[in-house]
């Protein structure tokens, strides 16, 4: 690929230039899904391609090709120069890239079983074991079980001379079953919903996740929910699953402190974010006991590789710091724009907060430029053992694996439907379950009204592969990781 | 562009050498460019080109799928020995899948096998302005945009994009369907001190994009808007505008239109065809012939698309399947079929739903107190088959009394499921306008409806 970097690099290098960067990726993937014990799909896919990017006085183009021939990359390069001389057309304040020390480098997904070496049959047993289990179980109509392996091999080079090799690996698989009864329809997935749980690992995720041994259990539940009551509605004590607590946090933290949203940049799209400036450093978001950091080190988490799709090199950073807001996701762009605002408005309470680059600048691949992505964005573990929570809890909801999910575009107002509610009375799970649940509440509310989280051995990085943003839309796989929490008085129910 | 010749090399070259017994091969060729711009100026542009070849190889009743993009444009397209090998290797890839996957039992055949060689419709769905416009034509355009927001000093955001790529699905029972086509896409929000407007315009002709008139649209609603109040969450008689019912049309493809969801009793149509399922002023088809919109004559099957009344009058009147669940359930696809392997369901992509006489302008009369709805934002589904949804209202939420608009109101979250709104509605207002879907591909011609019993659960605070 060293022809195809030399060549872009020698195409953009034109007068006026401030920066200029080209990202060479390669993906496949390899996706299996069976629906009732019928193998539904088997599907492999690879993608080959690439992006230049050039800031040209202060304003930015970018242009990509499945084409790799040299004729196509200098055309590709003078289309990305063309575009960025239209957007100065339309530009108001040029920007300025915070510096960064381009640097040599490789890194490699650690994995101990390669899921692209795993036989096909092995991999379709294993979901048709899960299927053959489910289907068994009355009133299952329908079950559906998926497993997906996904690789990414990318080259980043900068005019400033990074030069940086990434092999990505991640591997997910999961399933899910509906029940019904003519009347009601109630589903139940494993271990989360919308296909699974998803790391960056090998195939030895399959024997951590032990799916067929928990499919009678799992489709077992479906059918119980028929029959269950609707989830009693008013204001309860509520204690999230580890799965469900990682979508609250990927809405409720994640996205709000993406620091271009907070700068507008996705106003007609994503949103925009109540996490403003102003609040740096002094906005209350959670209790004392919430603990909110930005990392792409975590092993396994979605968000965690060795450099961002802008060089920068992986690190671990605090959003929110014993309940205040102290921090951002940043990229070269943003981070100066910040830290001139920021130094505008010195005060004593921003002298804990965070300006600095937290490698999440990441592209969906080669045909996309990067834009500010959550990593893995997770909840510290506290100190509650889970017995002894479930113990403490007078009466309560636990609820667990996500059903619906809806917030505003300031990423403040939020309503989550999960799959299943455990009654908790006097300290005991009663055995009784609830259907439909939903809470709902205000961001900075809800995590002021956290009093308890469980410890480290509860705690468990969950995948979302899905999350999407920006025009065109891309899809980014970012890491959350979570234990169980509970939260007092909180809006149950429509 | 390849056009038809050119990649029917491909195609042809695909059946030829594939070992399956059935194989059936896609084509998806595009080029996109999309200008984006933010506190009045632009801050995003990019453009991109791609070249996908996804082949689908049957065994009997054994299913392989492969896909992979290839490196070559028309600036260099040549079936040489490499793109050869690559094709040979993508091929072999599917039919070694195929080999070892288990037998579908509810698999017949490809489309063309049995139904002979299919005969599609012509559609204009191509324009060479949209496929030849320049990223400097696109700054003009987002340029008026921002100077007519910095009049008002407003800001703007948004963005333009425009496309162009050709679509082919061929199989080895003589199917060969070629679609060129174009689009162009608006989305404009301008944002105040308190309030936010949006307007968006989808065509496949950017010079008929209205620009102009949609940059107006956006800045009147952020000025109505402007003084704003709060209602307590509760019932309400509604205006839903366009995009609002757009989105409600959208998820009722996603998640009721569709055969798989029908026979498997998660629809809220599932046993209820011939039956009222809403108002009788309600009727909803997807006809992928109407110019107005983004038509295209086959599904990624290869099928024919079939103009499909879904809802006539308040009743269920059908179902929409792809060739596979058509098999499946022994009945007649209707073409609205995604690519293999279409692990969710047949989709309607040129919904319709029926205009009535009253003219937009004049759909507040006579309510005492109500809530127009510009758009909603976030929408997810709460109960598939009550076909329950929940969001928040976005871009122009207004307080109606005595039949005027008094006052813009804070975004709102709600929770109502459709088919009961699509129940209540007392007005559609006679003009239409195509919106987008929100699930990003196709679009929908719909008007404005007037309902009652819309639920408010909650008002945005901060």
């Amino acid at each position: 690929m060293k022809h195809v970097i030399n060549t872009a690099l020698d195409a953009i290098s034109v007068s006026g230039l401030d920066y200029g960067d080209i990202r060479v990726v390669n993906r496949t993937t390899q996706n299996l899904s069976t629906r009732n014990t019928v193998v539904e799909a088997v599907e492999s896919t690879s993608s080959l391609g690439f992006g230049i990017r050039v800031l040209y006085r202060g304003f930015w183009g970018f242009g990509a090709s499945n084409d790799l021939s040299s004729q196509s990359i200098k055309e590709t390069a003078k289309k990305a120069l063309q575009i960025a001389k239209a957007s100065a057309s339309v530009g108001l304040k040029k920007v300025k890239l915070y510096p960064v020390k381009p640097v040599q480098a490789k890194y490699q997904t650690p994995l101990k079983i390669d899921p692209f070496t795993v036989s096909l049959n092995t991999k379709i047993n294993t979901l048709l074991s899960c299927d053959k289990i489910m289907v068994k179980v009355k009133n299952v109509t329908t079950v559906q079980s998926f497993m997906r392996s996904w690789r990414e091999e990318k080259i980043f080079a900068s005019t400033e001379g990074a030069y940086i090799e990434q092999i990505l690996t991640e591997t997910g698989a999961g399933f899910d079953c509906l029940a019904t009864d003519g009347k009601e329809a109630q589903n139940r997935s494993f271990p989360n919903s919308f296909r699974g749980q998803f790391k960056t690992c090998g195939y030895e995720l399959l024997d951590e996740l032990k799916l067929h041994e928990h499919a009678q259990q799992i489709a077992e539940e479906a059918v119980l929910l028929l029959k269950a009551k609707e989830c009693p509605a008013g204001e309860f004590d509520i204690i999230l699953d580890g799965n469900q607590l990682a979508l609250q946090i990927h809405e409720s933290c994640g996205h709000p402190t993406e620091l271009d949203r907070v700068l507008g940049y996705e106003a007609a799209y994503a949103g925009t974010s109540f996490m403003n400036i102003d609040g740096l450093g002094k906005l209350k978001y959670g209790s004392d006991i919430v603990n909110l950091t930005a990392d792409s080190i975590t092993p396994g988490g979605l968000g965690t590789f060795g450099f961002d799709d802008e060089g920068v090199p992986a690190g671990k950073h605090y959003l929110v710091k014993n309940g205040i807001h102290v921090g951002y996701l940043t990229s070269r762009e943003t981070l100066p724009v910040l830290i001139n605002k920021v130094k505008n408005k010195k005060s004593k309470a921003q002298s804990n907060i965070d300006l600095t680059l937290t490698s999440a600048m990441r592209a969906d691949g080669w045909s996309n430029i990067p834009l500010v992505r959550m990593v893995n964005v997770s909840l510290e573990p506290g100190i509650w053992k889970y017995d002894d929570l479930i113990s403490d809890t007078k009466y309560g909801l636990l609820m667990s694996t996500n059903r619906s999910w809806s917030i505003d575009d300031r990423r403040i107002n939020f309503q989550f439907g999960t799959e299943i509610a455990y009654e908790i009375k006097n300290g005991k799970k009663t055995g009784r379950i609830f259907k439909n649940p939903i809470y709902s509440g205000i961001t900075p509310s809800f995590w002021n009204s956290c009093d308890a989280i469980c410890n480290k051995e509860s705690w468990t990085i969950w995948g979302t592969p899905n999350c999407g943003k920006g025009e065109p839309s891309q899809l980014a796989h970012t890491g959350h990781g979570a234990s169980p929490a509970r939260f007092r008085k909180v809006r149950v129910g429509r | 562009m390849f056009n038809a010749l050119n990649l029917k090399q491909i195609t042809d070259y695909i059946i030829k050498i594939s070992q399956g017994t059935e194989t059936e091969v896609l084509v998806f060729v595009d080029e996109n460019a999309l200008t984006r711009f933010a506190n009045n100026q632009i801050h995003q542009n990019v453009s991109s080109q791609n070249f996908i070849v996804q082949v689908r190889v049957m065994v009997g009743r054994r299913q392989g799928v492969a896909s992979a993009n290839f490196q070559f444009s028309i600036l260099n397209f040549k079936l040489n020995a490499a793109i050869k090998k690559k094709i040979e290797d993508l091929v072999n890839q599917a039919y070694e899948i195929a080999k070892i996957s288990p037998e579908d039992p509810d698999f017949s055949h490809l489309p063309g096998k049995k139904e002979g060689i299919f005969k599609y419709q012509e559609v204009d769905a191509f324009s060479d302005k949209t496929a030849k416009v320049t990223p400097k034509h696109r700054a003009k355009e987002v340029a008026l945009i921002i100077k007519m927001a910095k009049d008002k000093n407003l800001n703007a955001f948004g963005s333009l994009s425009s496309g162009f790529g050709e679509i082919v699905v061929a199989n080895s029972h003589g199917v060969f369907a070629y679609h060129p086509y174009t689009q162009s896409l608006l989305n404009i929000r301008i944002l105040g001190d308190t309030s936010t407007g949006y307007a968006g315009e989808i065509n496949m002709d950017i010079s008929k994009l209205e620009i102009e008139s949609a940059a107006k649209r956006a800045i009147a609603k952020t000025i109505l808007g402007k003084k704003q109040s709060e209602v307590k969450p509760g019932d309400f008689e509604v205006i839903l505008e366009e995009p609002a019912v757009s989105e409600m049309m959208t998820y009722m493809t996603y998640l009721g239109f569709g055969a798989r969801a029908y026979h498997e009793d998660r629809s809220f149509m599932s046993k209820s065809l011939g039956k009222m399922v809403m108002g009788e002023n309600i009727t909803i088809w997807d006809d992928a012939y109407n110019h107005k919109m983004l038509p295209m004559p086959f599904d990624f099957q290869g099928v024919p698309k079939e103009k499909t009344i879904i809802i006539e009058k308040g009743k269920a009147k059908s179902i929409l399947y792809d060739h596979y669940l058509a098999q499946k359930y022994k009945t007649k696809p209707t073409g609205h079929g995604f690519p293999a392997p279409n692990t969710e369901d047949a989709f309607a992509s040129n919904l319709h739903l029926m205009p009535g006489s009253t003219p937009r302008s004049q759909l507040l009369n006579g309510i005492k107190k109500g809530v127009l709805v510009s758009r909603f934002w976030y929408v997810r589904n709460v109960h598939p088959k009550e076909l329950s949804i929940t969001g928040m209202t976005r871009d122009g939420t207004f307080l109606i009394e005595n039949g005027e608009i008094v006052s813009g109101l804070r975004n709102m979250r709600f929770t109502i499921s459709i088919p009961k709104i699509l129940s209540n509605v007392t007005h559609l207002s006679k003009e239409t306008r195509l919106e987008p879907s929100d699930e990003g591909f196709g679009a929908n011609l719909l008007p404005a409806i007037r309902t009652a019993g819309f639920t408010f659960t909650g008002v945005s605070k901060l």
